[in-house]
C-alpha cells in the first residue's frame, strides 16, 4: 500500500508545496525568452497585461505588469508573433505557473516598425490623414510659428531660408526637445502654446534628419494628435527626404527637410516685387488707354459740330489739353515708380479742364440757333426763340416756351 | 488668430491690388472713378512695398513659466548664425 511506504515522509500544506516548487523553478530557469502567437489578450483595469502564448501544440500564461507594458512601443494584439523575456514563476495562489513578461518583441519585424504600421493604420481608419481635413497654407503669412530645437541644424536652415525670402515676416519659435523620452510631450505642449498664443498663421513641427529612434517623437500618436487639434495650419519637416513620419501624414503638408518648409511657408520677395512692378504697369497703361480714348473723343468735338460755331474758350481748352496728354505721355515714356505722384495730379488737371468730364456729368451747353452765342443768362432768350443743346452724347435743337429770369449768381 | 494687426495686411493690400488692376483693365470706368482706382492702387503698392522692404528678421521665443505663464521674448540674433553655437 502506497500510503504506508510513505509513512516516513512528513505531511506538508499546499501552500508550503508551492512554495517548494515555486523555489525549484526559480532554480532551473531564471530567465528565459520565449517565441509564441499572441492570444486571449486582456488588460485589466490596473494596466497590467494578461495573454496566452502559444504554439502548433502547447500554451502558456503570460503577464506583463503596469510598470514594463508602459514602455513597449507597439501595441499587443491577439494573432502576433512575439518574442517575451522573462521569468518563469508559478501563481502559487492558484498553483499555476506562468510567465511573467519583462519586454516583449515582435518577431521578424522591429518594434519601433510595428508600432509605426499599427498607428499609422489606427490613424488612417479614424480618418486623420483625409485630404479633406488639409488645410491650405496661407499665401502670405505674417508671422510664422517653429516648434524645434534651438540648438539643432533645422532652426538655422529655417531662418536662414526664411531671411533670405521674407525677412519681414516674423517668426515665433517654441523651442523643445526633439528627441529623447520627453520631447513628444513637449513637441504636443509646444503646438498647443502656439495655438493659445495666437498671432501665426501657420507652424512649422520639425527636425533635422537622424536615426529612426532620433526621429521617432515624429511618430508618437500624442504629438500626431496634437497636429491634428491645432487650428493653425501646419507643416510637417522631419529628417530628411526619405523619411516619412506620421507627422507628416497628420500635417497640412508634408516638406522633405526643414529648409524646404521654409520655402513653402513664404513667397520669395523679389517674386512679389516683380509682380507688383507688373501690376502696376498695367495700371499705368490701362490709365493712358483711357485718357488716349478722351483725347479722341475731344478731337471729334474739336473737329465737328461744336467747335466750328463754338467758342475760342473750348478750343484753348482743347489745346491745353493737347499739351498736357503730351506732357502725360512723355512722363509714361520716362518715369517708373518715383514719378506716380507727378503722374497722378497731371492726370487730375486734365480731367478738370476737360469739358467732356463736366458734359458726363450730364451738363449741356445752350447756344442761340441764331447767332450761334452761348448762352448764359436766360434774358438773352426771347420766347420762340431756337437753341442748340450741346449733350455727352449728340445735340437737340429746341423751342423756348417760358423764359424765367431768377438770378442764381450776383 | 490671424496675424494681422490694425494695419492692412499685406495679403489684403495685394489682394485689394490685383482687384483694382481687373477692374481698370475691364475698361467700363469713368476717367474720375479710373484716376481714383488708380490712386489707390499707387497707394496699395506702397503698402506692398514697404512690407517687402522690411530687412530685419524677427524672432520672438515663446516661453511657459512655472506658473504656466505664456510669454514672448526677443532672441538675440547673431547675423551669421542665429542659434545652433551654444
Amino acid at each position: 500500500m502506497l500510503f504506508a511506504e510513505l509513512d516516513n515522509t512528513a505531511v506538508i500544506t499546499v501552500s508550503e508545496l508551492n512554495r517548494q516548487v515555486s523555489g525549484i523553478i526559480g532554480l532551473n530557469l531564471p530567465w528565459v525568452r520565449i517565441r509564441g502567437e499572441i492570444s486571449n489578450l486582456k488588460i485589466a483595469a490596473s494596466q497590467h497585461i494578461y495573454f496566452t502564448l502559444k504554439d502548433s501544440e502547447s500554451q502558456v500564461s503570460v503577464v506583463l505588469f503596469r510598470s514594463a507594458a508602459s514602455k513597449l512601443k507597439f501595441r499587443l494584439e491577439d494573432g502576433l508573433e512575439v518574442i517575451t523575456a522573462g521569468e518563469v514563476g508559478l501563481y502559487e495562489k492558484r498553483g499555476e505557473f506562468r510567465l511573467v513578461a519583462q519586454a516583449i518583441e515582435p518577431a521578424g519585424i522591429g518594434a519601433l516598425q510595428l508600432a509605426f504600421e499599427q498607428l499609422k493604420a489606427r490613424l488612417k481608419a479614424e480618418g486623420l490623414f483625409a485630404a479633406s481635413r488639409k488645410r491650405a497654407i496661407p499665401r502670405f503669412p505674417s508671422a510664422i510659428g517653429v516648434v524645434t530645437s534651438d540648438r539643432g541644424a533645422a532652426i538655422r536652415d529655417i531662418l536662414n531660408i526664411l531671411r533670405r525670402r521674407m525677412p519681414a515676416v516674423k517668426i515665433i519659435l517654441a523651442p523643445v526637445s526633439v528627441q529623447g523620452e520627453d520631447a513628444p510631450a513637449a513637441i504636443a505642449t509646444a503646438l498647443r502654446d502656439l495655438n493659445e498664443a495666437g498671432n501665426t498663421d501657420v507652424i512649422i513641427v520639425g527636425r533635422g534628419g537622424g536615426s529612426l529612434e532620433d526621429l521617432w517623437a515624429f511618430n508618437e500618436e500624442i504629438v500626431a494628435r496634437a497636429i491634428a487639434a491645432s487650428a493653425v495650419p501646419i507643416i510637417s519637416a522631419v529628417g530628411h527626404e526619405t523619411d516619412f513620419t506620421i507627422s507628416d501624414f497628420v500635417a497640412d503638408m508634408r516638406a522633405p527637410t526643414p529648409s524646404a518648409a521654409a520655402e513653402l511657408a513664404v513667397p520669395d520677395r523679389a517674386e512679389l516685387e516683380r509682380d507688383i512692378l507688373m501690376k502696376m504697369r498695367r495700371a499705368r497703361s490701362s490709365m493712358l488707354a483711357l485718357l488716349q480714348l478722351h483725347q479722341s473723343e475731344l478731337r471729334a468735338i474739336h473737329e465737328g459740330y461744336v467747335l466750328r460755331r463754338f467758342p475760342e474758350a473750348l478750343a484753348e481748352r482743347h489745346n491745353a489739353l493737347q499739351k498736357s496728354i503730351t506732357a502725360l505721355a512723355n512722363l509714361f515714356r520716362t518715369s517708373l515708380a518715383a514719378k506716380e505722384s507727378e503722374f497722378i495730379s497731371l492726370v487730375s488737371a486734365l480731367n478738370m479742364l476737360s469739358p467732356l468730364a463736366t458734359l458726363q456729368r450730364g451738363y449741356g451747353i445752350v447756344k442761340s440757333a441764331a447767332d450761334g452765342r452761348t448762352v448764359k443768362h436766360s434774358d438773352q432768350l426771347a420766347i420762340g426763340e431756337e437753341v442748340d443743346v450741346i449733350l455727352f452724347q449728340g445735340s437737340f435743337k429746341g423751342n423756348v416756351t417760358e423764359v424765367r429770369n431768377e438770378r442764381l449768381h450776383g | 488668430m490671424k496675424g494681422s494687426t490694425d494695419k492692412m495686411s499685406y495679403e489684403d493690400a495685394f489682394e485689394h491690388l490685383e482687384n483694382i488692376i481687373t477692374e481698370m483693365e475691364g475698361g467700363q470706368l469713368s476717367l474720375d472713378t479710373a484716376l481714383r482706382k488708380f490712386e489707390e492702387a499707387v497707394k496699395l503698392s506702397r503698402i506692398c512695398r514697404s512690407f517687402l522692404d522690411k530687412a530685419k528678421q524677427r524672432v520672438d521665443l515663446l516661453l511657459r513659466d512655472e506658473e504656466g505663464h505664456l510669454s514672448f521674448e526677443q532672441a538675440p540674433l547673431d547675423e551669421d548664425i542665429p542659434f545652433g553655437k551654444r
